[in-house]
């Protein structure tokens, strides 16, 4: 009987018996009390069994989210990458349409298709033919400015030469209107310079600042007046000796071709200035800004580089001249310690180097080695100017003439104003350096003093 | 005394891989690490004990998962006194015969709880019941059945 011992004792049954019948209970819990229950198994009895499972999970989730997450690195990677392009272009798109919604009407927008290949790369395609409205001379534009001209029309195509054709051409004038000519391409340039364009007849009294705008004159009948076509870098030399030509950077660069618009017959000729006024005025004054800064810096190291030059040639009079002390000034104001080398600090550029400056520098030098004879000159320059009263000459004008003039006391005191008025003028026209110039820093000149 | 104790690492060692390897695998078909562990131990101590050994594991199985608190307990009580009271099968070293016991008590359990987890009117169960239950039950019954091999020589000496 082993095996009735095994299965059939009572303490068996009952214990199955209790066993079914807590799992019965738990199983007819109402919920509420089962999730209780449930969450304290969850966190005393079978908690290292539950974390356990959980790690498992983390587990199994990294090693199967690495090859999705490896994708989408790789995805993200490449939409990065697109990323400053689809900006570049969305913000292309969206100057045109500003432009379009200042031009209103009378324009087509279309897309600049270059030429194939081996062909005329000064060419492109316009999605756009005569079934639009398009039609041969019509302008090419972007929110820029000018881009090019239609020449030959198709019935839903037509062709357009660049600003960088031979064969174009485009009456042009400064914004405010003081000097016209004429725009074509740069063909003597090489290289990046081919992009630039020319400003013929300017006629030679129009002297153009770098950074000036230059944009349609209207003239021609072709372009509508206030299209923006670049900016002015540079006279260049040409054969013409009774005009001007000026090198001009387009407003709009080879890079930027693409979409663009067609300014229709009907809105060339009602003219469309306001639609690039804002722009261009904006465009116009930065590129001033910063062509002014160029010039302000190039300006101050030519005045450098000429007193430089003019210091040494004071330098070679001097040694010439055989007098070592006016060299050994010389010397300390170009900044050359002998012991250390040639170094110039700026602030020493800045003090006049006129001959009377240098012998002003000098004289103490020159007075210890002089005879005690040479009079001191400290006590005219330091004290103040005798005071002028300012009625005195208009009392002296008031005073009555005599009958014989003594002459030029008189005449002085009758047209002293004037005498010291073209005096004041003088000395505002030539470049004086102030009385304490030496102990002021140099300060670069104002961009309208040359 | 030794054999018991070696029973009861391997017992804890089945239920930690039960709780370790069923997650980290993420199969389908799944071995029922748990039943196997209350075999090993039902066929050695008596029906009562096997019956609170499969409440104690059922719970443990109920904890661990998200719903359905009482539906392990009492399949594997169930499984655990009815598998001990079937013993003699076991002894028989016959190895077909251990699997075809282990592949009805797992199957039986999966089915037990599915029926008491309220899982019947699930969309689900029929496939759940009839194919994936089964196929892990046969995945079951092949590792314990390898399992019980393995243990045996370390297992020698215990009697009820």
């Amino acid at each position: 009987m082993p095996r009735q011992s095994r299965t059939g004792s009572r303490a068996d049954v009952a214990l199955l018996g209790a066993t079914l019948m807590t799992a019965l209970v738990v199983l007819l819990l109402p919920a509420p009390v089962r999730q209780s229950l449930h969450a304290t198994l969850r966190d005393t009895f079978a908690a290292p069994f539950v974390s356990l499972q959980a790690w498992a999970q983390r587990g199994r989730l990294a090693i199967t989210d690495r090859g999705r997450l490896v994708q989408q690195v790789d995805s993200l990677a490449l939409t990065s990458a697109a990323t400053p392009t689809l900006r570049a272009e969305n913000e292309r798109l969206r100057a045109l349409l500003g432009l379009g919604r200042r031009l209103e009407w009378g324009f087509v927008a279309t897309e600049l298709l270059p030429s194939p290949q081996g062909g005329d790369e000064h060419a492109v395609t316009v999605n756009a033919g005569s079934e639009s409205g398009v039609r041969q001379f019509s302008p090419i534009v972007t929110p820029a400015g000018l881009i090019g001209v239609v020449t030959q029309v198709q019935q839903r195509t037509a062709t357009a030469i660049l600003w960088t054709h031979p064969d174009f051409r485009a009456s042009a004038t400064t914004e405010d209107g003081s000097a016209f000519g004429i725009v074509s391409s740069h063909l003597s340039g090489s290289g990046a310079d081919r992009s630039l364009l020319e400003l013929r007849g300017v006629p030679f009294r129009a002297t153009l600042k770098p950074g000036t705008m230059i944009v349609t004159s209207g003239l021609g009948q072709v372009f509508p007046k206030g299209v923006p076509i670049g900016v002015i870098l540079r006279e260049i030399r040409t054969l013409e000796g009774w005009a001007r030509t000026y090198l001009v950077r387009p407003v709009v660069s080879p890079g930027e071709l693409g979409s663009a618009m067609v300014l229709l017959p009907p809105r060339a000729a009602a003219g469309v200035e306001a639609a690039w006024a804002t722009t261009a005025a904006s465009e116009g004054r930065q590129r001033l800004i910063v062509t002014a800064a160029d010039s302000v810096i190039a300006d101050s190291l030519a005045r450098i580089e000429s007193r430089l030059r003019r210091l040494d040639s004071l330098r070679r009079a001097a040694i010439f001249a055989g007098d070592s002390g006016i060299v050994r000034e010389l010397d300390a104001l170009r900044g050359v310690d002998p012991a250390s080398g040639d170094s110039l600090p700026l602030d020493t550029l800045a003090r006049p180097l006129t001959p009377g400056a240098i012998a002003d520098s000098a004289s103490p030098r020159a007075a210890a080695t002089a005879p005690r004879t040479a009079t001191p000159r400290t006590a005219p320059r330091t004290a103040p100017p005798p005071p002028r009263t300012p009625t005195a000459a208009p009392a002296a004008s008031q005073a009555p003439r005599p009958a014989v003039r003594p002459a030029r006391r008189d005449t002085a005191a009758v047209r002293p104003p004037a005498r010291r008025d073209s005096a004041a003028a003088r000395n505002r026209t030539r470049p004086r350096p102030p009385a304490d110039s030496t102990d002021r820093p140099f300060r670069l000149p104002e961009t309208g003093a040359r | 005394m030794f054999a018991w104790l070696r029973l009861l690492v391997i017992v804890t060692v089945l239920v930690i891989a039960q709780f370790l390897v069923q997650p980290l695998l993420g199969w389908r078909v799944r071995v029922d690490l748990l039943v196997v562990a209350l075999l090993l131990l039902s066929i050695r101590v008596r029906p009562g004990v096997a019956a609170v050994a499969g409440l104690a594991l059922g719970a443990l199985a109920d904890a661990a998962a998200p719903t359905g608190l009482g539906s392990g307990m009492l399949a594997l009580a169930a499984v655990g006194y009815v598998t001990s009271w079937l013993k003699a099968a076991f002894f028989a070293e016959n190895a077909v015969l251990n699997g075809i016991v282990i592949f009805a008590s797992a199957w039986s359990a999966t089915l037990l709880r599915l029926l008491l987890g309220g899982g019947v009117f699930e969309p689900g169960f029929a496939i759940e019941a009839l194919v994936w239950a089964p196929l892990s039950a046969a995945a079951t019954a092949v590792t314990g059945v390898l399992l019980f091999m393995a243990v045996r020589p370390v297992l020698r000496g215990i009697t009820t």
